[in-house]
């Protein structure tokens, strides 16, 4: 009976995961990880956006993308992600997150009345070194939550970790693979099974630009996932981590025109 | 806010003053003189130099009102240097001095410039004795954090001498660290933001308004 409840809630949330990708209209731009970073699912890459641009967004974190030390009474839970980020140039992008917490309200023990009355703040910042060329792959150095409020303090950098990712793009007749590779490291030990060398695949079908599939190993189970965006606008990402938990994402993208030369 | 500001210019030694005085931000009041010199079309320098002290008024809904202007005034003053690199639209900014608390420190801006909009990062150092965190009572020394300035429509500006209008920019801006009493300065235009320049100089980005026709 309780095997027959929990096949029903996984037939669920995977329904829900294709109805939302199939509802996706957009143009071709490059999906955003859940800390409002260019890359794939749970896995950085080496991918750019096309052009300078600002991005506010907001991304669910189910209990698997959560830090272990992240509990609440001794017990993990999903959560929510909120992110601004920028790429002032083709080849830098940062950006500033916050994960909501559990805590008792006024961070008062005694107090009954719980709630996401704290939130966990990190910058992230990426560098492109090498851009991709016909034979070679772009390279892009990054970390998440790179700096923070407590230096030290162990109740700090939740999400720390730093990458070296290469992305390789090839152009066939039915779409565009993309393949990508990244070794990354997370200082918590709390986070290690995310240690090593990671990757996923990509695909945009000929038919269908805006539309991109993804799957990845995250070092600790398989990711797959599809991100769009609608009326050039508005991004939207949907996976299943470990081809089982959901999480959604959406994000409003605003294109960043030049300034032209002064008179 | 309630300031009155005049604006000198001496083209011929190509030296921009701008002296303001009256109820300035953050609780200030008094005489701020700020100047800027375009050395070329890359690099300016500049400074400010203001004596102000602090002031507050209130009323509450009895019909009561109180204000007071205290006498205990503090020198404050920076010295600057910009440099604007024209093809990439980036401009850094790093300027150091004496602030509101009386504490000293140094700050490296760098911006990124596009139509409307410009994304700064920022990174701040406090020199000599620290003063304890007003939130978390720790000692901080460094700070960095990040902006967003958004200029607002309308973009044209009008001849009229009387004109009403609403905000010309808005600002989104995050500092790593909680401390807001730390590099405390002053504004003293209500139009004052991390774009423009205070001071109308022909020089970098310029003013987002442009004269009407």
């Amino acid at each position: 009976m309780r095997r027959r409840r929990m096949l029903v809630q996984l037939a669920h949330h995977k329904l829900l995961f294709l109805l939302l990708l199939f509802t996706f209209v957009g143009s071709s731009v490059m999906a955003q990880q859940y800390t409002g970073m260019t890359g794939l699912l749970h896995v950085p890459s080496a991918e750019m956006d096309t052009i300078e641009n600002l991005r506010f967004g907001v991304h669910l974190l189910p209990k698997y993308m959560m830090p272990d030390a992240i509990r609440f009474e001794g017990e993990k839970y999903a959560s929510t992600n909120w992110y601004v980020s920028a790429m002032p140039l083709k080849w830098v992008e940062v950006g500033y997150s916050f994960t909501l917490m559990k805590f008792h309200k006024n961070l008062d023990k005694n107090s009954e009345e719980t709630g996401f009355y704290s939130k966990d703040r990190y910058f992230s910042l990426r560098l492109r070194p090498l851009r991709e060329g016909r034979y070679w792959p772009s390279v892009v150095i990054g970390g998440n939550d790179v700096i923070g409020q407590r230096d030290g303090d162990s109740y700090s950098f939740y999400f720390r970790n730093f990458y070296l990712a290469a992305s390789k793009h090839v152009e066939l007749p039915f779409g565009e693979v993309g393949g990508h590779l990244a070794y990354r490291y997370w200082t918590k030990s709390y986070n290690k099974r995310w240690n090593g060398v990671v990757g996923g695949l990509t695909f945009r079908p000929s038919i269908y630009r805006p539309l991109r599939f993804i799957a990845e190993y995250d070092g600790n189970g398989v990711n797959i996932g599809a991100d769009c965006v609608l009326f050039r606008y508005v991004q939207l990402q949907a996976s299943l981590m470990k081809c089982r938990y959901p999480s959604v994402g959406g994000a409003l993208r605003i294109e960043l025109k030049g300034r032209g030369p002064r008179p | 806010m309630a300031t009155v500001a005049r604006q000198l210019h001496f083209d011929g030694a190509n030296q921009h003053l701008r002296l303001s005085a009256g109820l300035f931000s953050a609780q200030r009041y008094g005489l701020d003189v700020s100047w800027a010199w375009p050395v070329n079309e890359w690099f300016l320098l500049n400074a400010r130099l203001g004596l102000t002290g602090f002031w507050v008024m209130g009323t509450d809904f009895r019909g009561s009102s109180e204000a007071s202007f205290h006498t205990d005034y503090t020198l404050t003053g920076t010295v600057g240097a910009d440099v604007y690199l024209r093809p990439y639209n980036v401009e850094f900014r790093l300027s150091g001095g004496r602030y509101i608390a009386g504490d000293y420190g140094s700050q490296l801006n760098v911006m990124r410039h596009f139509r409307h909009v410009t994304l700064l990062a920022f990174a701040r150092v406090r020199i000599g004795e620290l003063e304890p965190n007003q939130y978390d009572k720790q000692k901080y020394r460094t700070n960095g954090g990040f902006a967003i300035v958004w200029m607002l429509p309308p973009y044209k500006r009008s001849s009229r001498k009387l004109v009403v209008r609403p905000a010309s920019s808005f600002t989104l801006s995050h500092s790593s660290r909680a401390d807001g009493l730390s590099m405390q300065s002053y504004m003293t235009d209500p139009e004052e933001n991390s774009r423009e320049r205070l001071i109308d100089v022909d020089w970098g980005l310029g003013k987002e308004e442009t004269p009407a026709n």
